[in-house]
């Protein structure tokens, strides 16, 4: 008995190390494909439960708030897949959505200039992120933890950390129009992501940005210019930033210093998603589904009425769901030794 | 010339933050008003106690090559739960049973998931963070219990002729951690975990066993300075470990930069703690407003790990 035992162990031994690769890529779709199980079963009970769930209108509405967190998400994904990480995103959209309402409503300038205004400081700290992660080699979380706190501080003293309510017409209408009864922050998300996504899949420095996150000592042998490509996905992503602040300061008609912290976590669950859904490729359109994905579950949870405290841990429960999914899928699969972070 | 440009380089990055420390106190006597009074110094070493008691803890897992930021919580909670233990009418020795258990509690935990079950450090130990903050919203209900027995308070806001009680806390403390590390051999292993685990390794020490200790002896680090902060202020504000988040992290970073070049050592978090409570009072001297706080504070984390990094040469990477 003992003896038909063992030699079955052995006989399976050697089964797997010869079809590895199937087992690995088998082992990957059950948590890919068992993500979307959840949110099904989630999405049929709460349209069970609450038929309003499924209308127009609340379509819209998940929709729109899917827009305004995916322009951080994208920008976010793209960090992340290059090996970063960025915690002042958050405070780069706060920033961006202050100086426009700022330059608007107090200083008086018109909508193009202001807008220009808020987009540029987005790219100009996320300048000053890259040069500090890719030129002074600092650590990502470390420098960007840094710059939230320098960001926090110079936005009070710009402002006196008073609410701007006052934003002209042209500027709320970004927010809140509609072209042939679609919102407008609807179009916007949707040409950001053809950008990204072509930038991402189709250029040559979105693959070698996705080969720096997945492998630093092949992209350095094979003379990719790790410097540049990182310094790049941190500008690209205080761009984005900008669009989400920006964009979320036009829907509410009103600015405030810390109205883009909620972004941080939840642009950071959904690109986590993102990069788990397809396997670590398509990281953008990843991204996108993982905000939908996140937005729904908000949106489901309200509509069967849970409080915010609720909210909170569901959102930290979906972040802890995607770290785990994320680090099941890379140490299973790889079989690397983990690298200190 | 370019031995000379070399020589001139290492000083700076073995001293950078040193001469740093002694232009700030220099410039801060002559523009800071009232900045050498007796009392101005005494606040300065008092208020870098509880900072320098939690990056003490952080210092040995830095030394492990890994990172915690539980202790933002973990000090909020341990005064919370300390401030309603002691209206309940327990006595300072359970109450301080407590603490250490909650703090080591919590590096138990930290170690289960971070050595053992091999996650990333910084993400478990924010979550960790945000977990006990959690619960000391639940158990605070966001009141702050003030505690009013001056015998305990005393414990901590007495002076032994001019010199706070708390600094010769801080500096047994000191003394020990900093014995400990160099003199003995378990100090030295954890130094090498950091360096070389594989070496660790084959010295035949169990690696995952000494790291986790580690995380645990942090936690209760982290649960003592809870416990000096509490009695510093007298009582269980909410989140009152948040505002030593950035601090405490500046404060080993700068480390780095004051003896030992691009390495944690506890003589560096100790001139580093003192240098960050320093520029704060020297500022409020200057009357600066209060957002100058957090702005100086990821000012001086930035420009602290950026000396400690920038020779590496490579660009770091963060694995999920």
């Amino acid at each position: 008995m003992n003896k038909f035992n063992s030699s079955e162990i052995s006989l399976s031994n050697q089964n797997t190390a010869v079809s590895e690769t199937t087992a690995q890529e088998g082992d990957r779709s059950i948590v890919r494909y068992s993500l979307f199980v959840l949110f099904g079963i989630f999405y049929v009970i709460v349209s069970i439960l609450r038929p309003g769930f499924l209308s127009q209108g609340n379509f819209y509405d998940i929709l729109v708030e899917t827009s305004l967190i995916s322009f951080v998400a994208f920008g976010q994904a793209m960090v992340i897949a290059a090996g970063g990480l960025d915690l002042s995103v958050g405070n780069m959209a706060g920033a961006a959505a202050m100086l426009t309402c700022n330059f608007l409503s107090n200083v008086g300038y018109s909508l193009f200039p202001s807008l220009m205004i808020g987009m540029s400081v987005g790219g100009i700290i996320g300048v000053f992120n890259g040069f500090m992660v890719a030129r002074l080699h600092m650590n990502s979380l470390i420098a960007t933890l840094g710059t939230m706190f320098v960001l926090y501080g110079f936005l009070y003293g710009l402002t006196g950390g008073v609410t701007i309510h006052i934003v002209p017409e042209n500027f709320s209408y970004l927010g809140n129009g509609t072209i042939l009864s679609v919102p407008i922050p609807i179009y916007i998300m949707i040409v950001v992501f053809i950008f990204a996504y072509l930038f991402m899949e189709k250029t040559s420095y979105g693959r070698n940005i996705r080969m720096i996150g997945g492998n630093i000592e092949a992209c350095r042998l094979s003379g990719v210019s790790i410097k540049n490509l990182t310094f790049m996905t941190f500008v690209l992503c205080g761009f984005l930033a900008t669009f989400s602040g920006i964009l979320l300061a036009a829907r509410q008609s009103l600015a405030n210093v810390d109205m883009g912290e909620r972004f941080l976590i939840q642009a950071f669950v959904s690109a986590m998603l993102g990069t788990v859904i397809f396997n670590g490729k398509h990281v953008i359109a990843g991204t996108l589904l993982g905000t939908v994905f996140l937005v729904s579950v908000i949106n489901g949870l309200t509509l069967l009425g849970a409080g915010p405290q609720w909210l909170y841990i569901a959102q930290g429960l979906l972040l802890l769901v995607a770290i785990l999914a994320n680090h099941y899928t890379k140490t299973l699969i790889l079989k690397l030794p983990r690298q200190k972070s | 010339m370019s031995k000379q440009s070399i020589t001139t380089r290492e000083i700076i990055n073995n001293y950078g933050a040193t001469f740093a420390f002694i232009f700030a106190i220099i410039v801060f006597s002559f523009t800071s008003r009232g900045f050498f009074s007796v009392q101005n110094l005494q606040n300065i070493l008092v208020q870098s106690t509880s900072l320098g008691i939690c990056a003490f803890g952080l210092t040995f897992v830095l030394m492990t090559g890994e990172i915690d930021m539980s202790y933002a919580g973990v000090i909020g909670l341990v005064g919370t739960v300390m401030a309603h233990m002691l209206k309940d009418g327990h006595t300072i020795g359970v109450v301080s049973f407590v603490c250490l258990g909650i703090g080591m509690g919590t590096g138990i935990f930290n170690a289960l998931l971070i050595v053992v079950l091999k996650l990333p450090s910084f993400l478990v130990t924010v979550a960790v963070m945000f977990l006990s903050m959690g619960v000391e919203r639940v158990i605070s209900q966001g009141v702050t219990t003030w505690i009013r027995q001056p015998e305990i308070l005393a414990i901590v806001q007495t002076k032994v002729g001019p010199v706070p009680v708390t600094v010769i806390y801080l500096f047994a403390l000191f003394g020990i951690c900093w014995i400990f590390q160099t003199q003995t051999k378990a100090g030295q292993y954890i130094q090498a975990l950091g360096e070389n685990i594989s070496a660790v390794r084959e010295v035949g020490i169990h690696a995952v066993l000494l790291k986790s200790m580690v995380f645990v002896i942090a936690g209760g680090f982290f649960a003592a300075a809870g416990f000096v902060e509490t009695l510093r202020i007298g009582g269980g504000i909410m989140y009152a470990g948040k505002p030593l988040m950035v601090f405490v992290l500046a404060a080993c970073f700068l480390g780095t930069a004051t003896f030992k070049a691009g390495k944690v050592n506890f003589p560096g978090t100790l001139i580093g703690a003192f240098f960050l409570y320093t520029l704060l009072s020297g500022f409020t001297g200057l009357g600066l407003k209060f957002y100058f706080v957090p702005a100086a504070q990821g000012l001086i984390l930035i420009i602290s790990v950026a000396i400690s990094s920038f020779r590496r040469g490579k660009i770091e990477q963060v694995q999920f």
